[in-house]
């Protein structure tokens, strides 16, 4: 073959047909391969499903690596857990209530019982001391000193008191963590621990001192500043008054455990300044007061018996409102399943609580479901709006209660299709079928599954009759003696029930179909079965049965050849209104 | 902030920052440390400048006080050249303790140009080599808010 793209040969001759052939052939071997590996993988690509499979396997693992090689994941994450979170709580607080209700319990009456204490306590020495004549002598001194009275008082009622706690990052110098007891101004702490990082080198430089020894101990006037080092941080506690020895333990212990939990964050801040949250009360527990004991005055009872009246009275008004807010929302979570009820709104007003809504008259009572979760109902001031509800439980209830159907009738709801089964007249078929129409959530009616409870009458009649046979004796066309009042009332029911059918819009066939023993030849046989069969009709004519309805037969089932009989066998036709009926 | 005696460098900082203490610690345990706070691209960045006296022929510039510093900004006289040669000796003796921190050359008192003795040549033969100049005025405020921004974004980009 010639090579077509080299321009060193002269011009290749046009491409004969067979050639273009050729290619064709070379171009499927080399090409098609290929192309079905790319087709295979566009569609892999183009699947969606695929692309969830693959990365659902690696999605576990790679989330592991990605956060143990940086926090940027978590930092990815944080605002869609945070939205998460939001949206969970507008859906449904009450999974989230849940949750935190056994942390909330206990922090809550963790705060409210120090509150308390803190309250008492601060009464009990506010009392006494604004009172009594060393109050009045502290207060004397106060403006004499230029002190706050609440220094004054700190300082003659506390052996010591922790006022600031200072985490300072040994290097650099810069603040990790700053506490400060209860209403001590602290301006700039950041500034304060710089600078006593500089004061420490200061010391340590102008002395000569080892590396590992600093400026551990500074005193001014009423303040003591105790510093602890660490191999990364120091911990600074700003004291007011004597502090014992031991308290240095406790500041050396908080130091070592501050370092056992944190080594890592330390790290972190000198490398980057990067804050970190210390464990919750690691610092805390170092920042102590101890006070002076006093003499018990015969007042504190006084402020014991106020503080277990007040701590009675909020509980005695607390409580009882919470357990009732707790029923109130079990009672809104049930109403909000209850089928045919749609919670609006609900709240609290002037201490009554307020539920408003919607609710389908065939719904359960609001009020009965108040009950079942223990709410009293003259708590509660509701107002629900009549609606209909459109579920098929209240479309099937309420088509129920306006067709009233029979016993032996079923409604159920198929889409929107109501559906009747079972066993109903046809009087009540036509009225259901005019009234269903009006029924909202009703689209289309579907009864073709109704039986005509008139149809299942007749049929059962007809069935009891055909049990009934007429015996005749041996080669005789005469029926067997007595049989007469049996004739009579055959009669008299054939004739009701021919009359019952035509009313029902039917025709009933009687068949009387004749029989004779094996005796004789076929045709003897056939001929005795006829005419028994006639001698039947005849006397049921006599008797007013109307010939028209009677056809006489034979019977040629094999075991008719043991009887000599006339039986019955009745069906029924369906006859069109608007023919002329026979 | 490092830089010979009567520079400028609390000049510098006295207008731009928050202090709670006295200019004279300076004199008696040698630094006295003020706070700025620098706003940058919506990020707050408080910096704790530690402002250290001035090294001359009496005094030393105490390099322990230099120990975890982020930042350096070295300040020098445009009317005086000689302080150009104090900021390098200081930049060196910074360099060994803390090693190499992201730093700034403030060459102060533009306000007195016509003075001034020093050009860019001078400068860059004389000066801490390789450190950012930033010509500064403490008196009349030019480019002091700038040279912080400058610091605080070589900072944060370390």
């Amino acid at each position: 073959m010639t090579d077509p793209v080299s321009p060193a040969l002269p011009p290749a001759p046009a491409p004969t047909a067979a050639d273009g052939d050729r290619w064709q052939e070379l171009r499927t071997l080399l090409v098609d391969p290929e192309r079905a590996r790319i087709e295979a993988l566009e569609r892999k690509l183009a699947n969606p499903n695929l692309h969830l499979n693959e990365v659902s396997a690696v999605l576990p693992e790679a989330i592991r690596r990605r956060s143990a090689s940086d926090g940027r994941l978590g930092a990815a994450l944080g605002p869609v857990v945070g939205d998460a979170i939001k949206a969970s709580i507008r859906r449904d607080p009450q999974p989230l209530v849940d949750a935190i209700f056994p942390l909330m319990g206990p922090a809550i009456r963790r705060a409210i019982t120090n509150a308390l204490a803190e309250l008492v306590q601060s009464l009990n020495t506010t009392l006494e001391d604004t009172l009594s004549l060393r109050g009045m002598t502290w207060r004397w001194e106060a403006m004499r000193t230029g002190k706050s009275f609440g220094e004054v008082v700190l300082s003659h009622s506390l052996l010591f008191r922790v006022e600031q706690l200072f985490l300072i990052h040994r290097e650099s110098g810069l603040l990790m963590e700053h506490l400060t007891a209860p209403n001590v101004q602290s301006p700039s702490p950041d500034m304060v621990a710089s600078m006593m990082t500089a004061l420490r080198d200061f010391a340590r430089d102008s002395f000569r001192a080892p590396e590992h020894d600093s400026l551990d101990s500074l005193e001014l006037g009423a303040l003591t500043v105790w510093a602890e080092s660490g191999p990364t941080a120091v911990l600074a506690a700003v004291i007011r008054g004597k502090p014992p020895l031991s308290y240095r333990e406790e500041l050396q212990r908080t130091l070592e455990d501050v370092h056992r939990a944190h080594a890592d964050d330390i790290d972190r801040f000198g490398a980057s300044g990067v804050a970190f949250r210390l464990s919750a009360g690691l610092l805390e527990r170092a920042l102590v007061s101890q006070a002076k004991n006093r003499p018990r005055t015969e007042g504190a009872w006084r402020m014991w018996l106020l503080a277990a009246v007040v701590v009675g009275t909020v509980g005695w008004c607390a409580v009882p409102s919470v357990m009732e807010q707790r029923r109130f929302d079990r009672f809104v979570d049930a109403a909000r399943r209850e089928p045919g009820v749609v919670v609006g709104s609900t709240g609290r007003e002037n201490g009554r609580f307020v539920v408003t809504g919607l609710r389908d008259p065939l719904a359960r009572d609001p009020a009965a479901l108040l009950k079942a979760s223990g709410v009293s109902l003259e708590q509660v001031d509701s107002k629900w709006e009549p609606y209909i509800a459109l579920r098929p439980e209240f479309v099937v209830r309420r088509a129920a209660l306006l067709l009233l159907p029979p016993p032996m009738a079923k409604l159920t709801l198929v889409g929107d299709t109501l559906v009747a089964t079972g066993v109903a007249s046809a009087a009540w078929r036509r009225e259901a079928e005019r009234l269903a129409r009006a029924l909202p959530g009703v689209g289309a009616l579907r009864f073709t599954a109704l039986a005509d409870s008139a149809d299942i009458a007749l049929r059962a009649r007809a069935t009891d009759l055909e049990s009934i046979s007429l015996n005749f004796p041996l080669g005789s066309t005469t029926l067997v003696v007595g049989q007469d009042p049996q004739l009579n009332t055959l009669a008299l029911q054939l004739r009701a029930l021919v009359q019952d059918a035509a009313g029902a819009q039917q025709q009933a066939r009687i068949d009387l179909i004749g029989s004779a023993d094996s005796v004789g030849t076929e045709q003897t046989r056939a001929a005795l079965s006829i005419s028994r069969g006639a001698r039947v009709r005849n006397a049921l004519a006599a008797r007013g049965v109307p010939a028209t309805a009677m056809q006489v037969l034979s019977d040629s089932a094999d075991g008719a050849r043991t009887s000599r009989q006339v039986r019955l066998s009745i069906t029924f036709l369906r006859l069109d209104p608007l023919l002329p009926q026979p | 902030m490092l830089g010979a005696t009567s520079v400028g460098k609390t000049s510098l900082v006295r207008r731009f920052i928050e202090s709670i203490f006295s200019e004279k610690y300076q004199a008696t345990i040698g630094v006295k440390i003020d706070r700025k706070l620098v706003e940058l691209d919506g990020v707050q960045v408080s910096l704790l400048l530690w402002d250290l006296q001035g090294e001359d022929e009496f005094q030393r510039v105490r390099m322990s006080y230099l120990k975890g510093a982020s930042g350096l900004i070295f300040v020098a006289d445009g009317t005086r050249p000689d302080t150009l040669a104090t900021a390098r000796a200081l930049r060196a003796s910074a360099e060994e303790t803390v090693g190499v921190v992201p730093s700034l050359l403030l060459l102060n008192k533009t306000d007195l140009t016509e003075s001034w003795g020093v050009d860019d040549a001078f400068v860059d033969a004389n000066g801490p080599s390789g450190v950012p100049v930033v010509r500064t005025s403490a008196k009349t405020g030019d480019r002091v808010e700038d040279a912080f921004h400058h610091l605080v974004r070589r900072m944060l980009s370390a």
